[in-house]
């Protein structure tokens, strides 16, 4: 599909340096599937695993079979492990309370959630002006430990008439409209985040452009990506996307945990246009578990070269499995 | 929106003496007539304001709407049993649009197929105050989560085209389109062969007329202009 993925208003990332970026990219011919025979050197090959949550350690509230263990696995082993996720509405705190109750301890320095890459980015922009924020907890936490000032609309009511809307709009000069994940998503909110996206230098963010997410039925439901598309098609503007597969995601967490040695590194998920793109598009390896929202056919099907992932297997036990 | 009654109520109350209902095409009476046509018979999920609810009545078509009291929850959406009638999704303009009607859409798009129509696909509603959210906008919400277009019942689609033929019998040769949106109203005319008139009252300044691929016929500053002329006024 479509991801926007560069700013174009404060030129957080230029063209000569997504060039660069681009030439050292991940180009795989055919996935290798995992199996007894290259597991070892698969293992032995990476120091470090960065893993995607929803679709490969759980799906919803259910962990998946042998996820942890895996993890404990591979952190006795001596690996370093790094939580990356495009979920915008938890905080780096619930998440890590969340990694214990399920049996796995990591610390907070850890974990990337695409809520806590959103304040850090505006903080590595230096912006000290007003969010107007359209999206859930997670974000918020977030923007308040990183000193970022920011409102949100909760209740709004159903105007019968237009102009009613833009009357109880506040009247407050707005650096940024940051857009996460928002179950309680009404006209007013995304009217109100078009209002202030009409001032030239207000920037239009987003923690991520997932499309949709996997249902506890199976199904899919309306993602971030859908909700940011609202915004998009009535501004005209293409945000800037701090989550999966963004550079602004990678540039985020290096600059945390130091540079890492790319040959060394993989990184595991269930989606091919954010997961895999992502270590693609920033130059190391990846794992593509079936037991998210990609199946086999899906994977075989793709167009993208950058959407193509280095290895593939069924589920994340099989790595303790086969070795 | 409203009825075709209401805007040749509307109409009537400004001064026009020669409209009656007939003449009005509204995208909510192009969709319920295009479904009609086509021999829909099942029901149909409405996402949209009370105007297109009041078409497809009227028009006979059976319809289930989320609204107040019975709007789903996110865990609702999730574990409601879809009902195997519904064999088609409808989207227009809808100010109380919510995760619950966007998520059961989504369903029934992606688990039962349903055909996936809209009235049309504007980006922004400019009113003489401010500029909102279109009904596009808020169909891209359901159209980036299922990952697939609309059918679009309103200008610049042929299907008001079809409709348009099929109950006026007009001649497109003899016959101009008047509007002030470049992407909706010229295009519309443009491509189904009839005049397009670009009148400068409305969405459209001439910048945009000039950086524009989408070229007019005629254009004049406003309606009026074309009794004026016409009259050596």
């Amino acid at each position: 599909g479509n991801i926007m993925m560069f700013g174009l208003r404060k030129g957080y990332l230029n063209k000569t340096k997504l060039k660069k970026r681009m030439n050292r990219s991940y180009h795989t011919a055919v996935p290798h599937i995992l199996s007894s025979r290259n597991i070892r050197q698969f293992i032995d090959g990476k120091d470090t695993f960065m893993f995607d949550c929803d679709g490969v350690l759980w799906k919803s509230n259910n962990l998946i079979e042998g996820s942890i263990e895996t993890l404990n696995y591979l952190k006795d082993m001596g690996k370093r492990i790094i939580f990356v996720t495009n979920n915008s509405t938890k905080s780096l705190t619930k998440y890590q309370q969340r990694f214990l109750d399920f049996g796995f301890e990591c610390d907070r320095e850890d974990i990337f959630s695409s809520s806590y890459a959103t304040a850090a980015y505006l903080q590595s922009i230096n912006f000290k002006e007003k969010v107007f924020l359209i999206g859930a907890s997670g974000i918020e936490e977030e923007l308040s430990l990183h000193g970022i000032d920011y409102f949100k609309l909760d209740k709004t009511p159903y105007y019968k008439y237009s102009d009613q809307i833009i009357d109880d709009i506040p009247d407050i000069e707005v650096g940024a409209v940051v857009m996460g994940l928002d179950i309680n998503l009404t006209y007013s909110k995304i009217a109100t985040g078009l209002h202030y996206l009409r001032n030239k230098n207000c920037i239009f963010v987003v923690s991520n452009l997932d499309y949709a997410l996997p249902s506890i039925n199976g199904s899919l439901i309306p993602g971030a990506g859908s909700m940011a598309s609202m915004l998009q098609c009535a501004s005209g503007m293409d945000p800037v996307l701090v989550g999966k597969p963004g550079p602004i995601f990678y540039d985020i967490i290096t600059s945390k945990i130091g540079n890492i040695d790319k040959d060394r590194t993989c990184m595991v998920g269930d989606r091919l246009d954010t997961d895999i793109h992502f270590a693609n598009l920033n130059g190391f390896d990846s794992l593509l578990v079936l037991s998210g929202v990609t199946s086999e056919k899906e994977m075989r099907k793709t167009k993208h070269p950058l959407n193509s992932p280095t290895y593939y297997t069924r589920t994340l036990h099989d790595i303790m499995k086969f070795s | 929106m409203k009825t075709r009654a209401e805007y040749a109520q509307k109409l009537k109350d400004l001064g026009d003496d020669h409209v009656s209902e007939d003449d009005v095409f509204t995208s909510s009476y192009t969709i319920a007539s295009f479904l009609n046509d086509s021999g829909f018979s099942e029901t149909v999920y409405l996402i949209g304001s009370s105007g297109l609810a009041k078409e497809f009545e009227k028009q006979g078509i059976k319809y289930i709407k989320h609204d107040g009291e019975n709007s789903l929850s996110v865990d609702g959406v999730q574990s409601v049993a879809l009902d195997d009638n519904i064999k088609a999704v409808v989207m227009g303009n809808d100010r109380a649009i919510d995760f619950g009607k966007i998520g059961f859409a989504t369903r029934l798009i992606l688990e039962k197929n349903c055909d996936f129509y809209a009235t049309n696909l504007d980006s922004t509603w400019v009113t003489p105050t401010c500029i909102l959210p279109g009904t596009g906008s808020l169909v891209s919400w359901l159209s980036t989560a299922v990952g697939r277009q609309p059918i679009v019942a309103g200008k610049p689609s042929n299907v008001i085209y079809e409709i348009l033929v099929s109950r006026t019998g007009l001649n497109p040769q003899r016959t101009c389109m008047v509007g002030d949106r470049l992407d909706t109203d010229i295009l519309f005319g443009n491509s189904n062969e009839m005049k397009s008139m670009l009148v400068m009252t409305g969405v459209t300044n001439e910048e945009e007329l000039q950086g524009s691929k989408i070229v007019p016929q005629f254009k004049t500053f406003c309606l009026g202009d074309i009794k004026r002329f016409a009259t050596n006024q």
